[in-house]
């Protein structure tokens, strides 16, 4: 399993995936499923949740989980609001050359415009009974 | 009005890590990984065991804050962090609370914007602590006026 980059982009956000992750998680926070109050606060129009673009983040190193790894660590900033319809691309760069069995990322987060919408780190180590990668 | 509630914790509430909240969780994610859904791979995998996906303490009830109160709709998610101790594996059960620790404000754009964040702690059964987290939200002098409004 190669380890430097991992890269994937998300299907177009669409709105029931929005009323789904509130439904799986507990946020019915309204600006990310009724309209009308999205635009009350000023919005023009739904965002998606910020932890549904952390969710794709963690999603980047999904191989390396089943694969016996886990995160030490998830950071991000929210840069940019995430819209219905939007096709997010995601990279992680690994930056630390040895670490003591952990592996430090760069991520970023680019809407189909090019936009940064979110940008993090993590890292990442291996569960005690990894004998090999 | 926040500031006052700077350093105030919830009581730890009990939260099991049940194995249908992960399959749907990943499923709105679109993150279906066997080591989160198949026990059979999961069992045979080096972590011996279904785990749970690395944002799934969003899920979890972290009590509340006696008297504090946010507004219900317009918060902005600005930033978040997560350690992990460890992997959290479906089936445990974690006490998790949290704490407000900062309340600043800054000049934006539009006005004086709330910045507020709060810590939340994973602990199992035997105290050891399993995660901890921050969110970083932001509260818009429209979203703040409307909340003052209603209160």
């Amino acid at each position: 399993m190669k380890l430097d980059f991992f890269e994937f982009k998300t299907d177009p956000i669409t709105k029931i995936q929005l009323v789904k992750y509130a439904g799986a998680s507990g946020d019915f926070n309204p600006i990310h499923v009724i309209e009308e109050e999205a635009k009350a606060t000023g919005l023009p129009s739904v965002i998606a949740h910020g932890m549904l673009t952390m969710g794709f983040m963690a999603q980047l190193f999904s191989e390396a989980i089943e694969n016996g790894a886990y995160l030490r660590n998830l950071s991000t900033r929210f840069t940019s609001k995430v819209f219905v319809g939007d096709q997010l691309l995601l990279r992680a760069e690994k930056v630390d050359k040895e670490g003591k069995g952990t592996y430090g990322y760069s991520i970023t987060v680019h809407n189909q415009k090019n936009e940064l919408v979110a940008k993090g780190s993590a890292n990442l180590a291996f569960v005690e009974s990894t004998i090999n990668i | 009005m926040w500031e006052n509630f700077i350093g105030k914790k919830s009581v730890p509430v009990k939260n099991d890590v049940e194995k249908g909240a992960v399959r749907k969780f990943v499923e709105a994610i679109g993150d279906i990984n066997p080591i989160y859904v198949s026990e059979e791979e999961a069992t045979n995998s080096p972590h011996g065991q279904l785990i749970a996906p690395p944002t799934f303490p969003r899920t979890f009830d972290y009590g509340k804050i006696p008297g504090l109160e946010f507004p219900k709709a317009g918060m902005i998610h600005g930033e978040q962090y997560y350690h992990y101790y460890r992997p959290i594996y479906v089936g445990e059960v974690l006490y998790c609370h949290e704490e407000l620790v900062d309340v600043q404000e800054k000049e934006g754009k539009s006005g004086k914007m709330t910045i507020v964040k709060l810590r939340q702690f994973g602990e199992s059964v035997d105290g050891e602590r399993v995660f901890l987290s921050e969110r970083t939200s932001i509260v818009t002098p429209k979203v703040k006026e409307m909340f003052l409004n209603e209160a």
